[in-house]
């Protein structure tokens, strides 16, 4: 069934939209002709042929109408879709971008101000240095403090 | 006369199509993916109280940045999200 639509696929739209219109009006004419028949001397031994053969072109027809109308449906929901992933993508890129740049800034001011604060350190050094002595156990439970906790095994 | 109508409708009722359309979410910027570094140690034996300050503010400011690109990560990921979202 797939191999059949695909080779369908290369069949113009239009030409296929005109080709089962004819197949739906030849089965309207079958069935109108069957019904018409009974009435028509020697013609009416083929009256029961057309009738089902119409409605049989009808449905397939129909059928095949119906197919196409769904396919041309989702083509156009499928553009749809893709035209908005291509906007959904470029919006995306802008917004990554836009993040890059905020990240940059505000790191340039968190560096900036560390220099600042490093020249400040640098200014009140010799006072500071002076007034105090630092113990070395306040320098382990600083260092104690600044490591990352692992997780105790047990 | 039943029977092509049963085949007829059974063979309309196969008559089902879909499409998928396929999508990624967006990639990270690399920015965000540095993991932070661990926090700087004071030199053992340090006595003087300026050398304990310096190493003190540099963690402060490292903690500044990586706070910062937490907060970045969220708003990338809700504002992603709801572009990724928006296509129905």
């Amino acid at each position: 069934m797939e191999q059949l639509s695909w080779m369908i696929s290369f069949i113009p739209d239009t030409v296929l939209n005109l080709i089962y219109w004819v197949i739906i009006l030849a089965g309207i004419t079958g069935v109108a002709a069957g019904w018409l028949a009974r009435w028509v001397p020697f013609y009416g031994n083929y009256a029961r042929f057309l009738k089902p053969l119409g409605v049989l072109l009808i449905i397939l027809g129909v059928y095949l109408k119906g197919g196409l109308d769904t396919e041309m449906a989702w083509r156009q929901r499928v553009a749809d879709l893709e035209d908005q992933v291509k906007k959904s993508e470029e919006r995306a890129g802008q917004i990554n971008e836009k993040i890059v740049v905020q990240y940059k800034d505000r790191v340039k001011v968190i560096k900036d101000t560390q220099i600042v604060v490093q020249e400040k350190i640098k200014e009140v050094e010799k006072l500071v240095d002076a007034k105090c002595e630092v113990a070395p156990e306040a320098v382990t439970i600083l260092n104690d403090a600044a490591k990352k906790p692992e997780r105790v095994q047990k | 006369m039943k029977i092509v109508l049963i085949l007829a409708t059974t063979l309309v009722l196969t008559g089902c199509l879909s499409t998928p359309v396929k999508r990624t979410f967006p990639e990270v910027p690399k920015e965000l993916m540095e993991l932070c570094p661990n926090l700087k140690d004071v030199p053992e034996g340090t006595t003087k109280l300026s050398d304990v300050l310096r190493v003190v503010t540099d963690n402060y400011s490292q903690y500044h940045e990586c706070q910062f690109k937490n907060e970045l990560w969220k708003e990338w990921y809700d504002t992603q999200k709801q572009n990724f979202d928006s296509v129905k």
